[in-house]
């Protein structure tokens, strides 16, 4: 559009919008407070991660479970979190708690360092419940 | 190689993010509009036409306007999703997640202004014949603006919205 045809045309109401661009941008302020609104519960969710890891790294598994719970607690979906009580579960070395640490990993794809986490810390005869596939 | 027109159309709220965000600038810049088309499918798939531009702070504004909301918008709105899909590593991901993620992801990637943007931009710096710290910043700016428009076939600006996405959770789980 060169000037001459921008001159013969008049330019449109400044802040005037179209009604459906006041639409979308109603709809995309609701998606963000709605995330915004969600936000602070996963920084705890992903703090709890952090220093769950922290302490199964030191040893310090009762700490390391406590915090993996939180994590569930919030998101009980996170495979994260899922693996880390498992384990915590299985070192424990209470026999009760297995089944939990089992089902926690009920139809869970493990990654090969995943497995190799876990299969440090299953009592042998469990390992029969995993299947391996590519 | 995808056309540019599917991504377009897959990535469409961004694109009108993209032209929402030149033609407030323009309002606020006093800036006359005279068309200004939110979303086409076609090449570019949208566009503002407006009348010339006072002052290079207006022209940074408006040429530059996209940058800074889209990428606001990119990281508010993949804010939380980011957390349970990208650092949870969830085995089940909300609907609503998805498609904040998909909404947030979209509008990071029409972030960049495009080339004509920025030759707007170079002209109006150009044109001020001043000599200096803001010019030279300018230009520099907008060669690197440049260059990622350039490397867009190899998807920087997905690789920039995912970036975008990743930077605050990231800051705050590593804190």
């Amino acid at each position: 559009m060169n000037e001459q045809q921008v001159g013969q045309i008049s330019a449109v109401l400044p802040h005037k919008y179209p009604w459906w661009i006041l639409l979308f941008a109603v709809l995309i302020s609701l998606l963000t407070i709605y995330s915004i609104v969600f936000v602070p519960k996963y920084i705890v969710a992903v703090k709890s991660l952090k220093a769950a890891k922290v302490a199964a790294q030191a040893g310090n598994y009762d700490k390391a479970l406590k915090q993996y719970r939180a994590v569930l607690a919030i998101d009980p979906s996170s495979r994260k979190a899922r693996i880390g009580t498992a384990i915590a579960l299985f070192i424990n070395n209470d026999k009760a708690d297995d089944v939990t640490g089992l089902l926690l990993l009920d139809g869970i794809r493990l990654k090969e360092d995943e497995w190799d986490l876990i299969k440090n810390s299953i009592p042998a005869d469990y390992q029969k419940y995993f299947k391996l596939k590519k | 190689m995808i056309p540019g027109w599917l991504i377009s159309l897959v990535t469409f709220p961004g694109v009108i993010m993209h032209e929402i965000a030149h033609r407030f600038f323009c309002d606020i810049a006093k800036v006359p509009v005279y068309r200004v088309c939110y979303f086409r499918i076609g090449n570019p798939a949208g566009y503002v036409i407006h009348g010339p531009v006072k002052g290079l702070k207006n022209s940074f504004l408006i040429s530059i306007g996209p940058l800074i909301v889209n990428t606001i918008f990119c990281s508010l709105l993949t804010f939380a999703a980011a957390f349970p899909i990208l650092i949870l590593d969830d085995q089940r991901y909300s609907l609503v997640f998805l498609i904040l993620m998909w909404v947030g992801f979209s509008i990071g990637m029409h972030a960049f202004p495009s080339n004509d943007d920025m030759e707007n931009f170079l002209g109006e710096v150009k044109q001020t014949n001043k000599q200096g710290l803001l010019v030279m910043l300018a230009t520099v700016f907008a060669r690197l603006l440049r260059l990622a428009n350039l490397l867009r076939f190899l998807w920087f600006d997905a690789i920039y919205a995912y970036g975008v996405a990743m930077i605050l959770p990231s800051l705050i789980s590593a804190l």
